[in-house]
C-alpha cells in the first residue's frame, strides 16, 4: 500500500516536476493545452504584451519540445528539450553557467542522471546528436527522471530554441513575475481578457492541471488510481479473512464470553484488539521493507520517492482497514448461540 | 432472596413428524441456600432446562420467573446483562480460555460484568476453591480437576445468584468429583444462593439436599434432604 501510494505521490509529482521548479507566478501557454509536456509554440510577442497589463512586473521565455536524439549505439529515441531564460529557471539545471564555466560558447546539455544511464552516456561519451544537431552533455543532474520513458534534457534557452528548429519569433511559454502587492488571480484574469487567444494559468494551477492530465485522462495515470485502491482492498480482504478465520477458530471461546453475558460490544471490543495487533504486527513488517524495495524498483522507476508522510497516511490507513475488516470478522462471534456451551 | 421458578415449560426442537419434545410441561421452584441435583438419563432433556434456566434459550410455552419477571421478555441487552449479573456458570469441558491463566481467566469473566478491582477478585475465588498457588498456570499446565476448581472460582467471583453446573463432575475421578460436589453444596449452603447441576453421575447424589429427576423431558421426581 505505501510503495503503491508512493509510486501514484511520485508519478503526480513528477508529470508537474518542470512547471514546480521554474520561477514564474503566471504561465502563458497555447490556447488548450493539457499538460506542460504538450506545449505548442506560441509567438513570443505575447511577453511583450503582458508587460503592459497593470500587475505583471516582468516576463520570461521559456522552450519545451519533443526532437529526436542520436543515441551512442546509433538507435535514435524522442527527447524532450526544456530552456528557460536565466531568471527564471528556478530549481531547473543551471546550463547558461555551466556553459560558461566549462569554457563552452553553446551546446552545453544537462540529463538527469538515471535517464543518462539510458540513453547510453556514460563513462567518456559526451557527444550527441539531438535533431542532427550537435550538443555536449557536461553535467547530470537529479529528480528530473522522465516518467514518460522519454529524457528531459536542458539546454540554455538559445540552444533549445535552436535544437527544436523553432522559429525566431515564437516560443514554447511565457512565465510572468506579478509585482508585489497585486493579486496573481486578478492579474491573471485581465491577461485572459487582453489574450483570449491563448491559455493563462497561475503556476499552481497548471501544475494540477498537469497532474490530472496524466492521471485522468492516461492510462497510466488511471492503472496507478486503480492499483493504490486495489492495495488497500485487497489488504482489507487479507486481513478480514484472516481475523474471521481467526474468530471461527475460536468461537466456543466467543460463546463462553456471550453466556457469560458479554455484550456484542464486548465481543466487537476483543476482535477489534485481534485485528488491529494483527494488523500492526504486519503493518510493521510490511513498512520496513518499503525502503528497501523502493531502492530496488527505483532501478526501473527512478523518479519513485517515498516521503515520510506516506507512512503516517498508510498507517492511518491500516488502523482504518483493521477496523474494517473488524466488522466483518465480528459476524460469526456476533451470531453464535451461547447454549452451546452446554453441549459437551 | 432471589428464588427462580419455570411454569409450565415446554421446549422442543426441530418441525413437523421430526420434532423432539425436550422439555414437557416442566414445573420447578429452586430456592437458594438449596443444593440441587437435576439428574437423568441421556436426552432426558437435562441440558436444555439448564439452557432454559441459565436464559439462553426461550421455552416455547411457559415461562422463566426471576424475581417475578418473565425472562423471554428480556430484550437481548436485558437478558445479556441478566446472565452476566445474576447467573455464574460451570460447563462440563471447563470452557477456560486456553491463552490465559487461571487468575486472567478468572480475571476476564470479572471484566465482563464491569466488576473493579477484578485482580483482588480473582485471587479471592481461587482461594476459595483452594486453587491459589496455581494462579499463575495456564489450563494446559492444570489436571482437569484444578481447571474445574478454575471455572467454579470463575463462575462464583462475581457473587451471582445462581449458579448453574453442567456435568461439573463427569470428566473427574472420584476424589476430584466429590471436592468439586462439595465446594458446590458449600456455596449454596453457606452463601444462601440457588445452586442447580445438572448431571447423571450418581457419585453426586449422597451430597445433594435435593434431587430433580427428569425422564423424556418431564419432572419424575423431586425429593429433597436434610433441608
Amino acid at each position: 500500500m505505501c510503495v503503491q501510494g508512493s509510486l501514484l505521490y511520485s508519478f503526480t509529482h513528477a508529470a508537474s516536476r518542470i512547471v514546480d521548479s521554474v520561477d514564474g507566478d503566471l504561465w502563458i501557454i497555447s490556447k488548450g493545452t493539457p499538460t506542460f509536456d504538450y506545449v505548442t509554440p506560441i509567438p513570443e510577442r505575447y511577453a511583450y504584451l503582458a508587460l503592459g497589463v497593470d500587475g505583471v512586473r516582468d516576463a520570461g521565455k521559456g522552450i519545451a519540445g519533443w526532437a529526436p536524439i542520436e543515441r551512442p549505439n546509433g538507435d535514435k529515441m524522442l527527447t524532450m528539450v526544456v530552456g528557460v531564460e536565466k531568471q527564471y529557471r528556478g530549481r531547473l539545471p543551471d546550463v547558461a553557467d555551466l556553459e560558461a564555466d566549462k569554457g563552452f560558447g553553446d551546446s552545453a546539455l544537462v540529463i538527469d542522471a538515471s535517464d543518462a544511464r539510458t540513453l547510453g552516456y556514460g563513462g567518456a561519451s559526451k557527444t550527441a546528436q539531438i535533431a542532427g544537431r550537435r550538443g555536449y552533455f557536461l553535467a547530470e543532474t537529479s529528480g528530473f527522471a522522465s516518467f514518460l520513458g522519454s529524457p528531459i534534457i536542458f539546454a540554455s534557452y538559445v540552444d533549445a530554441h535552436r535544437y527544436l528548429r523553432m522559429e525566431r519569433t515564437q516560443t514554447s511559454f511565457i512565465v510572468l513575475h506579478v509585482r508585489a502587492g497585486y493579486d496573481p488571480v486578478a492579474v491573471r484574469d485581465a491577461l485572459r481578457s487582453r489574450m483570449p487567444d491563448v491559455d493563462v494559468w497561475e503556476s499552481s494551477e497548471l501544475s494540477w492541471r498537469s497532474r490530472l492530465f496524466w492521471l485522468v485522462q492516461t492510462g497510466a495515470g488511471g492503472a496507478l488510481t486503480i492499483a493504490a485502491v486495489l492495495g488497500f482492498g485487497i489488504g482489507l480482504v487479507l486481513v478480514a479473512q484472516a481475523i474471521y478465520s481467526i474468530t471461527a477458530e475460536n468461537i466456543e471461546e466467543f460463546a463462553t464470553m456471550k453466556a457469560m453475558g458479554a455484550s456484542d460490544r464486548d465481543v466487537h471490543f476483543v476482535i477489534l484488539v485481534q485485528s488491529l495487533t494483527s494488523g500492526i504486527i504486519g503493518g510493521l513488517f510490511g513498512l520496513a521493507v518499503v525502503e528497501p524495495f523502493a531502492v530496488l524498483l527505483r532501478v526501473m522507476v527512478s523518479w519513485l520517492s517515498v516521503p515520510f508522510w506516506m507512512y503516517v497516511i498508510v498507517v492511518g490507513a491500516l488502523v482504518l482497514l483493521c477496523i474494517l475488516a473488524s466488522l466483518i470478522a465480528v459476524r460469526p462471534a456476533l451470531g453464535v448461540e451461547p447454549a452451546r456451551v452446554f453441549r459437551a | 432472596m432471589l428464588s427462580v421458578e419455570l411454569r409450565g415449560v415446554t421446549l422442543g426442537f426441530g418441525r413437523g413428524p421430526a420434532r423432539v419434545t425436550a422439555l414437557d410441561r416442566v414445573n420447578l421452584v429452586l430456592d437458594p441456600g438449596i443444593f440441587t441435583v437435576i439428574s437423568g438419563p441421556s436426552g432426558s432433556g437435562k441440558t436444555s432446562l439448564i439452557s432454559v434456566l441459565g436464559a439462553m434459550i426461550d421455552p416455547d410455552e411457559g415461562a422463566l420467573m426471576v424475581e417475578g419477571r418473565d425472562v423471554a421478555k428480556f430484550s437481548a441487552r436485558q437478558r445479556s446483562a441478566f446472565r452476566r449479573e445474576k447467573i455464574g456458570y460451570v460447563f462440563q469441558s471447563f470452557r477456560l480460555m486456553p491463552a490465559l491463566n487461571a487468575e486472567e481467566n478468572v480475571q476476564l469473566s470479572l471484566e465482563i460484568r464491569r466488576v473493579g478491582n477484578t485482580k483482588q477478585l480473582a485471587k479471592n475465588a481461587l482461594e476459595i476453591v483452594g486453587i491459589a498457588a496455581k494462579a499463575h498456570l495456564r489450563p494446559d499446565q492444570m489436571s482437569q480437576g484444578e481447571k474445574q476448581r478454575v471455572a467454579v472460582a470463575r463462575a462464583i467471583a462475581h457473587k451471582p445468584a445462581i449458579v448453574l453446573a453442567d456435568e461439573p463432575t463427569a470428566s473427574l475421578d472420584a476424589a476430584n468429583g466429590a471436592q468439586i460436589t462439595r465446594l458446590l453444596m458449600n456455596i449454596a449452603r453457606d452463601k444462601e444462593r440457588v445452586v442447580a447441576i445438572v448431571t447423571h453421575d450418581p457419585r453426586v447424589l449422597p451430597e445433594a439436599q435435593r434431587v430433580v429427576r427428569l425422564e423424556d423431558g418431564r419432572v419424575q421426581g423431586d425429593r429433597r434432604w436434610r433441608v
